[in-house]
């Protein structure tokens, strides 16, 4: 008779990261949104810029940064709520 | 080999200890399907990863779901991972949807469904709101009509009752001037000369002179 796994869960916090792309100047750098109005002393406006939501979490296998959306992709994602990130760990 | 997505739904709820049953509509643009447990309702709602492009789109696809809650017990709705990696579980939470999550290996009820009576049999049990103040309000109106008829009644019959002799009704709708006078006073002590003597009136007017007019 073979043992079952014992699984646990671990949850990680969300991050949020709003990212500013200039999408008519190619080699202009991404800045976080508040580092853009420091620099330029204005919000970005469309449609020269655009906003990108970036949400990254840690990973709990590795301790490395990733996107949630890689979360989707992984095994041991089980699922998002209340801006945590709940993966499965499995001990035996 | 793999199992289509709906027969591994299937089997996973039939080992739960449901059965399948009809009722699923297909007409809502993704697969749902129908399950008793022991007389309950319980309806899956399988979102395909290939017909859900954005998070708006899932989000519709969650709001259509919850339409089905008012038709059954228990509501799922099943995600793929990479789309339940973009929605947060407290929104299924909080609406009483259940959530599964599924990829090519595995289904994980992430989220139990919250049991609740359908609308439908509900309905019949609870009474629409504002019946019951309607039927107080013509239960008052009843009332209020029979005091007024019964007032009426009263007030006609004292109408028919004369509440004074006819004299004294005749008296009371006369004018004042077409009134008959009071008797005069009487006024035959004095003697036959004094009756219309105009020195009467000079005589008592000597006795109302000031003293200022003789010369002493």
């Amino acid at each position: 008779m073979s043992a079952s796994p014992v699984e646990r869960y671990v949850y990680g916090p969300i991050r949020s990261v709003n990212l500013v792309v200039d999408l008519e100047d190619p080699l202009s750098p991404e800045l976080p949104l508040r580092e853009f109005v420091r620099a330029n002393g204005a919000p970005p406006s469309p449609p020269r810029y655009r906003v990108l939501e970036l949400e990254l979490a840690v990973c709990p296998e590795d301790h490395q940064p990733v996107l949630l959306a890689e979360c989707g992709g992984c095994p041991k994602f089980v699922k998002r709520s209340k801006r945590h990130v709940c993966c499965r760990r499995v001990l035996v | 080999m793999s199992l289509p997505l709906e027969e591994r739904f299937r089997r996973y709820f039939v080992a739960k200890g449901l059965t399948p049953s009809e009722g699923g509509d297909l007409g809502r643009g993704f697969p749902v399907l129908a399950f008793r447990d022991e007389g309950r309702l319980v309806l899956v709602a399988i979102m395909p990863g290939g017909s859900l492009g954005s998070r708006t789109s899932i989000l519709s696809a969650a709001m259509g779901a919850l339409e089905l809650k008012r038709s059954a017990h228990a509501v799922y709705v099943a995600l793929p991972k990479l789309y339940a990696s973009m929605i947060d579980g407290e929104i299924f939470e909080e609406r009483g949807l259940g959530l599964i999550t599924f990829d090519e290996r595995r289904l994980d009820e992430v989220v139990p469904a919250r049991a609740s009576e359908p609308e439908a049999a509900r309905a019949p049990a609870g009474r629409p709101e504002g019946i019951e103040e309607l039927e107080g309000l013509r239960a008052k109106v009843s009332e209020l009509e029979a005091l007024v008829r019964a007032l009426d009644r009263e007030l006609k019959a004292l109408r028919e009752v004369p509440v004074a002799p006819q004299a004294a009704q005749d008296l009371a709708a006369q004018p004042l001037s077409n009134r008959p006078a009071p008797p005069a006073p009487p006024t035959g002590e004095l003697p036959s000369y004094f009756r219309d003597n105009p020195w009467l009136e000079i005589l008592a007017k000597r006795g109302r002179e000031g003293p200022g007019r003789y010369v002493g």
